[in-house]
Formats: structure tokens, sequence, C-alpha cells
């Protein structure tokens, strides 16, 4: 039996083990009280990224397009585009424990994905595939969506550092995060990064969509706008010193939170079949 | 084994174990109190030495009486002086007798019996006492040799364990503190106030961790500026040192003010003016120098000694060992000396 052959809900599930082994690794490794690498943080996140690409490679072949149409797919696309982010720019912001947060994150996105088989449910291609403006678009937006994510992390730690220093915490995991004046100077990056990227997104969509007026997704469009809008205004709110770091990171993290949440009820009104579709059957994997 | 002719060695007091800051405040005494206290207890028929030591972290009384008083008359006469009756100290207090107590003794000048274990200061805090006492001759043959004996045993354990290995002084702390707050401490402003000894330590433990931004703040204007120039500071006016919080990033206070000299109020006025800049406040005095709610305030944070003692004694774990090899150590000099005054007293005895 070839990699080609496993069935991408198999993959699925051996990136979420990987995810979870790893993240029980560090949990275990925090419990100890003893120094530990980030290293095998790092190769657990690098080899199940490995497998959820095949996965996502594999149902992109079946469906012949970006694996972005129901909200199991967006989530597995969000997590990967959130681990190929961190895995880019690791050596850039140096923040050791940020991989921590993010093998926890990939473990609870990939058990809800596995575990609530509803939000894989089929669905009906009403685009053309082949059209570049609305595949930019598309992919644009969940890059976008997995920065808005990496946002809400870095916001989580920004929480978790000010909570730990307030009640005079320190050990375990409260020992391995940053300094709040740095999280809080990478979250004032990111928002900005995510906004643009999501605003290039919309406006590529918008060149398709002027073309095919019919397209327009009207509710997810204006949903997608107002969550651009929301982060644009607590942006500023906090360049302009309106609002402490403290009322940032709580914005970002509620903010994502609609966002997320609010993807079932868009992907519901766009998918068209009961039952699960048999391109999970593909002929292609036998 | 006890002798009629022995006398009784004993220590009431009171520290970090028995009570915490906010008690300990109340019996904070200041170097005249103290003397009055000292006083007190000579006058007591059955005390024929004493020593009263007043450290920030605690108020020990060393004493050694004649029997004509029980150790329970004696721990009341002492609860019921006018300088503690008033305070937590009858509440929150320990009492040591003879081999307990030289233990204790030998436990506190190693530093063993310390808020940060392992520190030093309160060896030179016992010796500075203990010659005051001797000056005014409250100290007889047993607690000379009681102390005298102490200093030894402190610098053979500090020489034969690891004891101090690994300990963090205030600078470090602030340092590892301030690192979880602004990342670099090199880069934050910090402002101490107080120009007394606490402030001189903690500016050259900053300097050494490479602080090039203080400003020193005192009542004293002379020893301000010395010790700013000392340390290549700034200075500023204790009068105005209020207005300017919002400046600086960290503030350390050490002063020996009797009530509160930062309240909240100050607070939350400076950290309107640098919303995206948190503060970092430390209290170093007993009693403290910043009111206790300001920690509620959002953006700043605020840690006393017994917070940093919590700190400090994170790597207690790694030296455990240590501690056990000099608690050993302690016990065994400790036998060695109630042995040798427990000979003394048999042969004055047979004389």
């Amino acid at each position: 039996m070839t990699l080609i052959a496993l069935s991408e809900k198999f993959l699925f599930s051996a990136a979420a083990i990987t995810f979870a082994i790893g993240f029980l690794y560090n949990y275990f490794q925090l419990k100890s009280k003893s120094n530990y690498s980030h290293t095998p943080t790092y190769l657990f996140l690098l080899f199940g990224f490995i497998l959820q690409s095949i996965a996502l490679y594999s149902r992109a072949l079946v469906i012949n397009a970006c694996p972005i149409g129901n909200t199991f797919e967006i989530l597995q696309f969000i997590l990967w585009s959130l681990i190929l982010l961190f895995l880019l720019i690791r050596p850039v912001i140096n923040i050791k424990s940020l991989g921590l947060f993010i093998i926890f994150i990939a473990t609870l996105l990939s058990a809800v994905g596995l575990l609530i088989p509803s939000i894989d449910n089929a669905y009906v291609h009403t685009l053309e595939a082949t059209n570049s403006f609305i595949e930019l678009h598309a992919s644009l937006a969940v890059f976008s969506y997995a920065i808005y994510m990496l946002l809400a992390i870095v916001s989580s730690m920004l929480l978790i550092q000010q909570w730990g220093l307030k009640k005079q915490r320190f050990q375990g995991l409260f020992r391995h995060l940053p300094a709040v004046q740095k999280l809080d100077s990478i979250a004032n990056v990111l928002v900005w990064i995510a906004s643009l990227t999501l605003f290039v997104g919309i406006l590529f969509g918008s060149f398709y969509w002027n073309e095919h007026p019919e397209t327009v997704p009207l509710f997810k469009l204006v949903l997608t706008t107002l969550i651009l809008i929301l982060y644009c205004v607590i942006g500023l709110l906090k360049r302009f010193n309106k609002i402490t770091s403290q009322k940032q990171a709580i914005a970002y993290i509620m903010i994502f939170s609609i966002a997320i949440l609010s993807l079932d009820v868009v992907q519901t009104e766009k998918t068209q079949a009961p039952s699960q579709t048999d391109y999970l059957e593909s002929p292609i994997l036998e | 084994m006890t002798s009629e002719n022995e006398p009784l060695l004993f220590i009431i007091g009171s520290s970090h174990e028995q009570a915490n800051l906010e008690e300990r405040e109340t019996f904070s005494l200041k170097e005249d109190e103290a003397n009055v206290l000292a006083n007190d207890l000579m006058a007591h028929q059955s005390i024929e030495e004493c020593l009263v030591l007043n450290t920030c972290n605690r108020l020990e009384i060393y004493a050694v009486s004649n029997k004509t008083h029980s150790i329970n008359e004696l721990h009341q006469f002492i609860c019921s002086l006018p300088k503690l009756a008033c305070t937590s100290f009858p509440k929150h207090n320990f009492t040591k007798t003879q081999t307990d107590a030289i233990e204790h003794t030998f436990k506190l000048s190693s530093g063993l019996a310390s808020q940060m274990i392992g520190e030093t200061e309160i060896l030179g805090q016992m010796k500075q006492v203990f010659t005051k006492a001797k000056q005014s001759e409250h100290t007889g043959k047993t607690l000379i040799r009681l102390f005298e004996k102490s200093f030894k045993a402190a610098k053979l354990i500090r020489t034969q364990t690891e004891i101090s290995r690994g300990q963090v002084s205030i600078g470090t702390v602030a340092l590892n503190l301030a690192n979880r707050i602004f990342g670099k401490l090199e880069d934050s402003r910090i402002l101490l106030v107080g120009s007394g000894d606490v402030s001189e330590k903690t500016a050259q433990a900053l300097k050494t961790k490479g602080v090039t931004d203080m400003t020193v703040s005192g009542r004293s204007k002379d020893k301000t500026d010395s010790l700013a120039e000392k340390f290549g500071a700034s200075s500023i006016h204790f009068e105005n040192f209020k207005n300017q919080i919002q400046h600086f990033d960290i503030v350390i206070t050490s002063t020996s003010a009797p009530d509160f000299i930062i309240d909240k109020a100050t607070l939350k006025k400076a950290i309107k003016h640098r919303p995206n800049r948190p503060l970092f406040l430390i209290d170093l005095a007993v009693p403290r120098d910043i009111e206790e709610s300001a920690a509620k305030l959002e953006n700043v944070y605020l840690y006393n000694l017994d917070a940093l003692a919590k700190i400090a004694n994170e790597n207690i774990a790694l030296r455990k060992s240590e501690i056990d090899k000099a608690t050993q150590m302690i016990k065994a000099q400790a036998w060695n000396f109630w042995l040798q005054s427990f000979r003394r007293s048999m042969f004055q005895k047979h004389q």
C-alpha cells in the first residue's frame, strides 16, 4: 500500500495524531519542570504539516480545486497556512514557546475536524475553479485568517503572561512565555499584515464578482468586511494609544472567535448536497 | 541532660515564616525603638543578657535568663512590652530554647533561615547588631559565644557547601521580571526612591546588569546626590518624583517612611500617560512604600519583598541537596556547641 493510496481522511487523522503526540510531549515536559528543548515540537509540527499537505493535495486532486469548500477544509487549510507561516517566520520573531501554542491549536482544530464529521459535508462547486482571480481571492482570504489566528494566539500568550505577572506565577508555561512588550509589538504588526492580506484578497475577489455579479456571496462578503473593519478599528485605537494591550488582545481573540464560529454559518448557506460526496472515494486514491 | 547552673538561652521572635509582610509591618522597629526594647528587656530581673535583631524580615529577641522565671512568663512579659503589645508580634511568634535556639542562630547566620535562602546579608546584620549589643554591655559570655560560634558556622557552611550557589539577588530577580515585561532591562528607565543601603545595593546590582538609565530620588538631598554620582545616575527632588513616575518603566522604592509614599491615585494618573508601556514597581520597604491596591491597576505590576523572595527561591529545588547537607552540618555544630557549654557549666558547678 503506497502513501498515495491512503485515503486523505487517514492522512488528516495521522496529522492530527502527530499534533496530539507533540502536544502531549509539551504538556508532560512542562509538568516535569525540567528544561526542555523546543526542537521536538518543531519536528512534530513539521511532520504533521507534511502529512496534512499530502492530505490537502489528495483532496485537491479529487475536487479539482483548492480544498476550501466546506468548514472542515477551510479549518484544515487555515491550520496548514498557520503552521507554514509559523515555520517561515519562527527565526524572525524568535518566540520559542509559540510552537507550543501552535501545536495545541493544531491538535484542537484537527480534533474538531475529525470528531464532528458534519462539518465535512458535501458541496457543489458553483464557481469556475480555473478562474485565477477567485482562486487567488480564496487563498489570500484563508491565508489572512491564518495570520489572524496567529494574532489570536499571540494575544492569548500576552494575556497569559500578564495574568502570570499579576498573580506572580513563574513555573511551568509561564517561564517560557516572552515579554509582554514583545508580544504587544508582534500583535501590532500582525494585525496590519493580516488586514492587508484580507483586503487584497477581497480586492481580487471583486475583480471576479464585477464580471459575474450573480456569484457575489453577499452575507459572506458583508461578514468578512465587517471583521476586517473591526480589526482595523482596534488596530487604529491601539496605534493612537486609546486602548491598552490587554483590551486589544481580548478584542482580537473575540473577533477571531466570531470569525471562526461564523465560518460554519457561511458555509452552510452554499452547501447543497445533504450527505458525504463520493469525492472521498475517489478512483485516483485507489 | 540539663544543669542547674546552665542559664536558659532562649529566642522569642517573629519572621516571614510566622507573619506575612502586612503583619511584619506592625512590629517593624526603628533603630532607637529597638534600643528602647533592649533596655526594657535588660530591666527585667530574670534577663541577664539580651540582643534584639531587627531587620526588615524579622524581629528576634535573643536572651539569657537566670531561670527565676519560666519561659512562659518571659514570653508573656515580652509580648506585653509597650513596643510590641499592640502589634501582630504577640499573635505570630516562635519560641526556641537551648539547642533549638543554638541551631536557629547557626541556621540564621548561614542564610538557611532567610527568606531568600543562602543570602549573605543577614550575616552582616547579625554582626552589626552583635557589635552594638556588646558595646551596650547587653551581652555576656553565653550570647558572645553563641554569636561568635554562629559566625564561624556560617563561614564553614558557605565554604563546605554550595548553599549560596544559584542564589539570586534583588537585582537578578528584578532583571528576570523586567525581561518578562519589557524584554530588556538595559533599555528601561529606572527610578530608585530612597537613598539608603538598600537603594545603594539595588543600584549596584542594576549597574552590573547593564542598566544605564537610572534616576535617584530621596528625602536627603546630599545622600541622593552622592548615590546618583556614584552610579552615574541623575537625581530628582523627592517632592517632585510623583509627578515624574510616568517617565519611568521601573520604580524601586526602599524608604523608611512609616506610610505609603506612592498611592493608587498617583499611579492611576501616571499610567494614563503611558497606555502602551507597563509600569513595573518593586517595593523593597518595610513598612511598604506603595499602596497594595495599586497592583489591581491595568498595566501595573507591583512586587514587594515577599513576592521577590518567592521568585528568588524558585531554584531552591536545585539546591535542595546542598540545603540538606548544610542543615546536617548545623545540627552537628549546634550539638557540639551545646555539649561544650554543658561541660563548662558542669565544671563550674564542681569547682
